[in-house]
């Protein structure tokens, strides 16, 4: 072989050991958070080109009024008013809510959730583990890891990574996530995990006599510390009892239209205390799981509260 | 369209390349729907094949290698998991230059496929020894958009550049 081929081949094993050793210690470290957060405001130009042809739109509706902006007007001022209805009826039952909550002594209340909006810049619901927004709000807008996202219809996900003025949201439905939830009807609880695809959730370990139906709402049940409890998730599509299987498999459509919304909610939730909550003992979990084959495979990002080794928190913090 | 005509002679500004580059960028960033997502060309294989092939002195193993990682950054991937494969195409294109110069489309086309099939291959073990995700056909569907993609993207290149001819 000639010469320069030998070089080539040298600097390639060079360059790739030295790329193997950076995927490791990204995956496993957080050393190269602050350096992915400084890199990633390479996206800016990007975000800013790509949201042109929505801004243009936006610039364009404003001066040229026409009759779907009118009617939309109608439209939301109709909604306006009935949601204003709505909370009036919210505002009295929170209060009905607190009472209870005294006459039972209940150790406490739940808090307002305040709520951040904020826009979509880009979607990536490529890959099955690349369901992903990126939206304009970033740590100079002081958000926070892990903060949940919703949009009117129903939660979308949480925020995964944070830089400077976007941050990105890793939705329900990425594969490597899994929502906490409970049936609205009877309270059971159960997971969501996501499939990677868009339109679909999963809905593991529930056994043939969970009592369960299609169309059954999904609402977060607020364990995993990451979602408040009672915001909407999904709807049971379809449940296939199949022999010789020892669960349900069951599917659920996410209330949130991932690919269509262009607004997000960002929720504040006072009882969100990452910092000082004590550790998960996640071999607990691991060994109290019926299926401990699938709970290797696929660990559940939301469960953890503290960075471990090999599990949750390294998917979140990649 | 004969593009085994690319002016492999020519010494392109560096400020071109830059362009190309950066367009090939937007293009894997740009929204597109949920059916053709699945099918969506990897322009920058494209660009760094190109390149290579033209100034295979100057450009190979790190120029691959930093078209990856700008991926990576704006794909919010891992770092170094398109950046591998990237450097794997860009040393590779610079090893065989000579004779994939002389490669016609057709040939060129299979070549891309198969580049891009371990470029695909190297990402799609990444993710599944990282997080354990799944690897499935559907994944390589861009391998031979990509390659499919090469006459016209070349022909781009070539036809859009203020030194060709």
């Amino acid at each position: 072989m000639p010469n320069h081929v030998f070089t080539l081949l040298y600097r390639f094993v060079f360059v790739a050991i030295l790329t193997i050793a950076l995927i490791i210690l990204d995956h496993r470290t957080t050393y190269f958070d602050w350096t992915r957060s400084l890199l990633s405001n390479i996206n800016t130009p990007f975000n800013t080109v790509l949201t042109v042809p929505v801004r243009m739109g936006t610039f364009f509706a404003d001066y040229w009024p026409n009759e779907t902006l009118r009617q939309r007007v109608e439209f939301l001022e109709i909604e306006n008013q009935q949601l204003l209805a709505k909370v009036q009826k919210y505002d009295a039952l929170e209060v009905e809510k607190n009472r209870l909550l005294v006459l039972f002594s209940a150790s406490q209340a739940r808090g307002d959730v305040s709520i951040k909006m904020a826009r979509i810049i880009r979607t990536e619901l490529q890959g099955p583990y690349d369901q992903r927004i990126v939206i304009d709000h970033g740590s100079r807008d002081q958000v926070k890891l892990y903060q949940p996202v919703i949009d009117s219809n129903g939660v979308i996900g949480q925020l995964s990574k944070i830089s400077y003025n976007h941050s990105v949201v890793t939705v329900i439905t990425d594969a490597s996530h899994a929502t906490p939830v409970e049936v609205l009807r009877n309270g059971l609880r159960a997971v969501a995990r996501g499939t990677g695809s868009s339109q679909v959730l999963s809905i593991p370990f529930l056994s043939f006599q969970a009592d369960i139906e299609v169309g059954d709402v999904l609402v977060t049940s607020g364990l995993g510390e990451v979602f408040p409890a009672g915001y909407p998730v999904a709807e049971v599509v379809s449940i296939q009892g199949l022999a010789g299987e020892p669960f349900l498999s069951i599917e659920a459509r996410p209330f949130a239209e991932m690919n269509k919304v262009k607004n997000i909610l960002l929720l504040d939730q006072p009882l969100l205390v990452r910092e000082t909550a004590p550790p998960v003992d996640v071999e607990m979990f691991e060994n109290a799981r019926p299926d401990s084959a699938a709970a290797d495979e696929s660990p559940e990002p939301v469960e953890s509260t503290e960075p471990t080794e090999s599990g949750p928190q390294a998917v979140q913090a990649q | 369209m004969n593009t085994a005509k690319i002016h492999y002679e020519r010494v392109p500004s560096w400020g071109y390349i830059g362009m190309t580059m950066l367009i090939a960028v937007l293009l894997t960033v740009v929204p597109v729907p949920e059916a053709i997502q699945y099918y969506w060309p990897d322009w920058i294989t494209l660009v760094v094949f190109y390149w290579v092939l033209v100034l295979p002195a100057h450009l190979g193993v790190m120029f691959g290698w930093i078209n990856g990682l700008i991926e990576d950054v704006i794909t919010f991937s891992l770092l170094g998991q398109h950046a591998l494969g990237k450097a794997l195409i860009g040393t590779l294109a610079a090893i065989g230059h000579k004779k994939f110069r002389l490669f016609n489309f057709l040939q060129k086309i299979f070549l891309i496929f198969i580049l891009q099939s371990i470029n695909i291959a190297i990402s799609a073990w990444t993710n599944h020894l990282a997080y354990g995700a799944p690897v499935f056909m559907q994944m390589w569907q861009p391998a031979l958009t990509t390659a499919l993609m090469w006459p016209v993207v070349s022909f781009l290149i070539d036809q859009l550049d203020p030194r060709y001819g």
